[in-house]
């Protein structure tokens, strides 16, 4: 207990001071889980829509293929880029493995097929009526998609805070692909990781603290984007 | 837009049909398609309105029929159709009535003034600058009728339009939708349920039934005098009676319900199975035999099963050898003192009693 209490005092405190290294570890963290959340956003919300307002026949597989992504495992994705980016592996004249870039490629395979998932159920729980509409008032048919899609905010939203939370804490690609490396690729989780091993438990605790705030943070950002424009049932005055 | 159909065929998983040989929808014409559920009303709707593909048959728009995608979307640019639900998109209501205007590449000022125009047509000018979603459901309907007119339609579809909208609110929208269509002097197409909707906004009536059409003619006509067994069930569920003909002496049919005869007019002749249709407005509830009861040919005693309140009239329940329902006004019904297990005589006039021939 005393320990967690000692820990939370230290959190305090490195938030305060705003310590060189927590900053660089911190930034690095945001920076990483930003570019990944924005590079799977930019191709699993169109490719979610894409497949779920289209009918074709190879859709059951690929639909099947992206929820199985949902559920990928972190430290089998390291382990496979890691193969893969190995200086003697067929991707290692990249020379990208313990760079931010690994890092970025391990976060995007994970939180793309979260996004491109739940941007598809969103797509497809809109009513039909709102494209049957579009279309009876002259809408070609990219108009008459855009408009129909338009009514599934609400779920983007939640596609892009469930991408957002699945690489901001995630611990085993970015340790096997990035390595862990001072100044390079330390990110929180690694760091963590490190501070635990090395027994120290008040540093590996404030750090814990600080990436809960940070994740509580973005979702509660997500949250109230996603919640301002949702329609509630009337408050029992 | 002149509408004509030929020859449509359209199918469902094969457990429904639609086959429609002919129809059509004159310029300025406002048509209304009734029938039960599954009648396939909708479907038809949804083929006229370009918005589902037939399988066979031809559907010509002004003597045109449309031959490419280009010529469906520039078609579909020139039709509107509102569903029963009112499906306004996210936004303002000015968005929404926007929308139509802006797809077709109307400049700002043009939009704003036709929106503007149309929003107070429906008397909803004031809400303009608000949300959809905290509109009412009669505010709602006002939106999506002008949003669907504000383009100038030549033909508009309506789909059960004003069934969920109260009563009295349905009454003063119909009217001014009966407005704004003569103001766009388009043709229309209303599928409803209600006989006061149709009544209110048609020049002609359709009656479908097992995907065809069974009857075209004037509100009145197919309503009241239906000429098939289908038509006659969906319209006279108040009273509607099986028998068989007894007599004939010119139009007059003597008609044998259970164990009582009625006199009523149709083309049917002695032995054959009739249905009996009457409407309750018809019959008229008397103490004993008096003039009203004496001008009529049916002249019948009856004990008083149930008597239902539903507003300003009062619906009676009368058992006289067959069920038989009156539909008389408050006054009248305290005046008569009419109670559950007392006794009446039930008058209506041959006139008022059409004979529809089974089979």
């Amino acid at each position: 207990m005393e320990l967690l209490f000692n820990g939370i005092k230290a959190a305090i405190g490195l938030i305060v001071s705003l310590n060189g290294g927590f900053l660089e570890i911190l930034s690095l963290t945001l920076v990483l889980v930003l570019i990944s959340t924005f590079i799977s956003t930019f191709i699993g919300l169109p490719v979610g829509v894409l497949i779920a307002i289209n009918r074709f026949k190879a859709r059951n597989f690929l639909l099947a293929l992206v929820n199985a992504g949902m559920g990928l495992p972190p430290v089998v994705v390291g382990l496979f880029y890691s193969i893969l980016l190995w200086r003697s592996g067929p991707l290692g004249f990249l020379n990208i493995l313990y760079t931010p870039y690994a890092i970025v490629l391990g976060q995007v395979t994970i939180s793309l097929p979260i996004i491109m998932g739940l941007t598809c159920s969103a797509v497809q729980g809109i009513d039909p009526g709102y494209r049957l509409q579009a279309r009876a008032l002259g809408a070609n048919r990219v108009q008459e998609v855009i408009k129909a899609v338009a009514e599934a905010r609400l779920g983007y939203f939640a596609a892009l805070i469930a991408g957002f939370g699945s690489i901001i804490s995630e611990v085993g690609s970015v340790l096997m692909l990035g390595g862990n490396i001072r100044g390079q690729t330390r990110v929180m989780t690694t760091a963590i990781v490190l501070e635990t091993k090395k027994g120290n438990f008040e540093l590996a605790i404030s750090l814990g603290i600080v990436l809960l705030l940070l994740t509580f943070a973005a979702s509660y950002l997500g949250t109230w984007l996603q919640q301002g424009r949702a329609q509630g049932v009337p408050k029992w005055r | 837009m002149e509408i004509v159909v030929k020859n449509l065929l359209f199918e469902y998983d094969r457990h429904f049909s639609l086959d429609i040989s002919n129809f059509t929808v004159r310029n300025g014409e406002i048509v209304s398609l009734m029938g039960p559920n599954g009648a396939g009303k909708t479907t038809f709707l949804l083929l006229l309105s370009l918005q589902i593909k037939p399988r066979a048959g031809e559907i010509y728009y002004d003597n045109k029929l449309p031959a490419c995608s280009r010529d469906i979307l520039n078609l579909r640019r020139r039709i509107s159709a509102v569903f029963q639900k009112d499906y306004l998109f996210n936004g303002t209501v000015f968005d929404n009535v926007a929308y139509p205007l802006k797809i077709r590449g109307f400049g700002n000022s043009e939009i704003k003034r036709k929106v503007c125009n149309y929003l107070e047509l429906f008397g909803v000018g004031h809400l303009a600058g608000k949300r959809v979603r905290e509109l009412s459901s009669g505010q709602s309907k006002r939106v999506c009728l002008a949003r669907s007119l504000v383009y100038s339609p030549e033909v508009i579809f309506f789909d059960e339009p004003t069934s969920l909208i109260d009563f009295g609110t349905k009454e003063e929208i119909l009217s001014d939708l009966k407005k704004a269509i003569g103001h766009v002097k388009a043709s229309a197409v209303f599928v409803t349920q209600d006989k006061t909707e149709a009544f209110l906004m048609s020049d002609r009536l359709v009656f479908m039934n097992g995907g065809r059409i069974l009857e075209e003619g004037t509100p009145e006509d197919i309503s009241f005098r239906p000429m098939s067994v289908e038509a006659a069930t969906f319209f006279g569920k108040d009273n509607l009676l099986s028998g068989q003909v007894a007599e004939k002496e010119k139009d007059l049919i003597k008609i044998r319900i259970k164990n009582q005869v009625v006199f009523g007019v149709g083309d049917a002749d002695p032995g054959d199975e009739v249905l009996v249709m009457l409407s309750p407005e018809n019959v008229v509830l008397s103490k004993s035999i008096d003039e009203n009861s004496q001008s009529a040919r049916n002249v019948i005693y009856c004990d008083v099963l149930d008597i239902k309140d539903v507003g300003s009239i009062v619906q009676v329940e009368l058992l006289c050898g067959f069920r038989l329902r009156a539909s008389i006004t408050r006054i009248s019904a305290e005046m008569l003192d009419l109670r559950p297990g007392g006794r009446v005589t039930a008058s209506f006039k041959a006139s008022a009693v059409h004979v529809i021939k089974r089979g």
